[in-house]
């Protein structure tokens, strides 16, 4: 039975590059506490707290994609909250909005309720358009107009870092897993999350080591330019390497996603930092010792997660092969229309103004009394000239 | 109180608006006696409109203040810790009041016991005073160097003042208007 366990376990790519992950944790380890035991006179405890946390936080995320796909969405959402939680606690807010924040904490049920009955529409335009109106709407109600732009602007940035850019990691898991025959969503979240935290260390070892042009110093100083660059090839090399194990990437989109997150990852990293800088902080919260707060962690997810996510579709070889499928529609009328539905579940590879006129069938609606006033038009995948029928 | 070790957690007595805490609801007098074993302390009517609550010498009725004196004097007897609020109110959410006297004239009897301040931030935030809704805020504790009476009433509220606005410049915290 064991002999079987470890086979099953050596035939899954997420277990594997799990291993991986816990092998280079103990080398780090080891190397950290060693150096601690050879040079007295420098004080190693920040970086041993930062290798312990560490632990922790990479048996957590094991624990929540490995068990469950409901203690999956619990745990990304606790995520959140607890970023959300830590920013609203940093940034200046008014006495009149304390009720209106709890509205925001609440955005975060709903969001993760959405992902969890796989509602994707929804998911996509919640925080974006429905949160977006109401809360100013609150805040109006409560009648306070002094600093009211900085309020609900200070407000919606943080519920679209923490929340919406985080809840796409958890919807990666929700992807239907023929997309990716050999690991599904969970390989595609290993990949993106493997890799934004390998270019963070990556930046941060570089940079240490061979760091010399700073980059922007006004905003973090210890950002360098070989930094980047170290993180680049490290995370570009990474991406390529993980890709036919996790993903169904080819070794071009790999690059470009490797690119993409290395690249954005850093843009991640000093949006933060020019928030706490502004704040006058060094750290964002003192929740994971070593590291700083949950927001000095996710600072880059912020950023990768999203792009991760609406890029994914374009570099698979299949074109809009793996994509989310609506399996609630936004509207009911759009369901009745079988051709919308098609359109929005599997969007066109080419723009639409490269559609011919023979790309295109009319459906007219059988329910509907003038049945050409309410025709949806829709590009199908294999098109075959239909006539309209009047 | 949950910042003590669990065993000493019999020897706290926190100091306790007597009119709110065991004249407002049974269930809630049940459990600030039985449970957090407060000591009372009655606001006295003439200065029911603002102002300090523990100044024995002003108090037309100083009968009230002397019996709590006493009971806390007997608390710190039998090596109990008090827990009390100098400000006497909790007053504003989130804004430094000014000290009673009341504080002074403990450490004056006991000017052997060490005081130590202490910063509360965000609690006010997460729940102010007369709101039943909780919003989630980090809150923050900052505890200071333990002080000891100076032997005069002023120079010791000073010191105390100073104190606690050191602790509450230690650490950066949003503003909150």
């Amino acid at each position: 039975m064991l002999i079987s366990f470890a086979y099953t376990l050596l035939a899954n790519p997420v277990a594997l590059t799990l291993l991986g992950i816990y092998g280079l944790l103990l080398v780090a380890t080891i190397s950290v506490y060693s150096l601690g035991h050879s040079k007295s006179e420098t004080d190693h405890t920040e970086l041993q707290d930062r290798m312990k946390s560490w632990w922790i936080m990479v048996i957590l995320f094991t624990l929540a994609i490995v068990l469950d796909r409901k203690v999956s969405i619990v745990y990304f959402s606790l995520l959140s909250f607890l970023a959300l939680r830590e920013y609203l606690s940093l940034i200046p807010t008014r006495r009149v909005d304390r009720q209106i924040l709890l509205w925001a904490y609440l955005a975060i049920v709903l969001q993760y309720l959405w992902i969890g009955i796989g509602w994707y529409g929804m998911f996509l335009i919640f925080i974006p358009i429905y949160v977006f109106l109401f809360l100013p709407m609150r805040m109006v109600i409560s009648g306070e107009t002094q600093g009211f732009l900085n309020a609900i602007g200070t407000l919606h940035w943080g519920l679209m870092l923490t929340v919406y850019a985080i809840s796409h990691l958890s919807y990666l898991l929700m992807l239907p897993s023929e997309g990716n025959p050999g690991s599904g969503g969970v390989g595609l979240l290993v990949y993106l999350v493997v890799l934004t935290e390998l270019n963070d260390i990556a930046q941060y070892c570089v940079g240490k080591l061979l760091g010399q042009y700073k980059i922007i110093p006004k905003v973090s100083p210890s950002k360098t330019v070989e930094g980047l660059c170290g993180g680049i090839l490290v995370t570009t090399g990474l991406a390529i390497a993980l890709a036919p194990w996790l993903t169904p990437f080819k070794v071009l989109p790999a690059m470009g996603i490797g690119l993409l997150l290395s690249v954005t990852g850093f843009m991640g990293d000093v949006t933060l930092s020019a928030l706490k800088r502004d704040l006058g902080i060094k750290d964002s919260g003192t929740l994971i010792p070593g590291h700083g707060g949950i927001l000095d962690r996710i600072d880059s997810l912020t950023y990768t997660a999203p792009l991760f996510f609406i890029s994914r579709s374009t570099s698979t070889t299949e074109g809009n092969g793996f994509e989310a499928r609506l399996e609630k529609p936004i509207f009911p009328t759009l369901s009745q229309a079988s051709g919308a539905r098609d359109w929005l579940a599997h969007p066109p590879s080419a723009p639409l103004t490269h559609l011919r006129s023979s790309d295109f069938s009319c459906q007219p609606q059988q329910s509907s009394r003038y049945p050409c006033a309410h025709v949806f038009v829709s590009p199908v995948a294999n098109p075959s000239p239909a006539p309209c029928r009047r | 109180m949950s910042l003590f070790p669990l065993l000493r957690i019999h020897h706290l007595r926190p100091v306790a608006d007597e009119q709110y805490f065991l004249e407002h609801s049974r269930a809630l007098a049940w459990f600030s006696r039985q449970v957090l074993d407060i000591i009372p302390v009655s606001r006295s009517p003439s200065l029911e409109t603002g102002g300090s609550y523990l100044t024995p010498s002003l108090d037309p009725h100083p009968c009230g203040h002397r019996a709590f004196l006493k009971n806390c004097d007997a608390a710190l007897h039998q090596n109990q810790i008090l827990i009390l609020y100098p400000e006497g109110t909790r007053g504003e959410p989130e804004r430094l009041a000014q000290f009673s006297s009341g504080i002074a004239h403990l450490a004056k009897h006991h000017p052997q016991i060490p005081l130590i301040p202490i910063f509360l931030q965000g609690l006010g935030k997460a729940l102010p005073k007369g709101k039943c809704l909780l919003v989630p805020f980090l809150c923050h504790v900052v505890i200071g160097e333990p002080l000891y009476w100076t032997g005069n009433k002023p120079t010791f509220l000073n010191l105390l003042t100073e104190r606690i606005q050191a602790l509450s410049t230690e650490d950066y915290f949003p503003t909150w208007e």
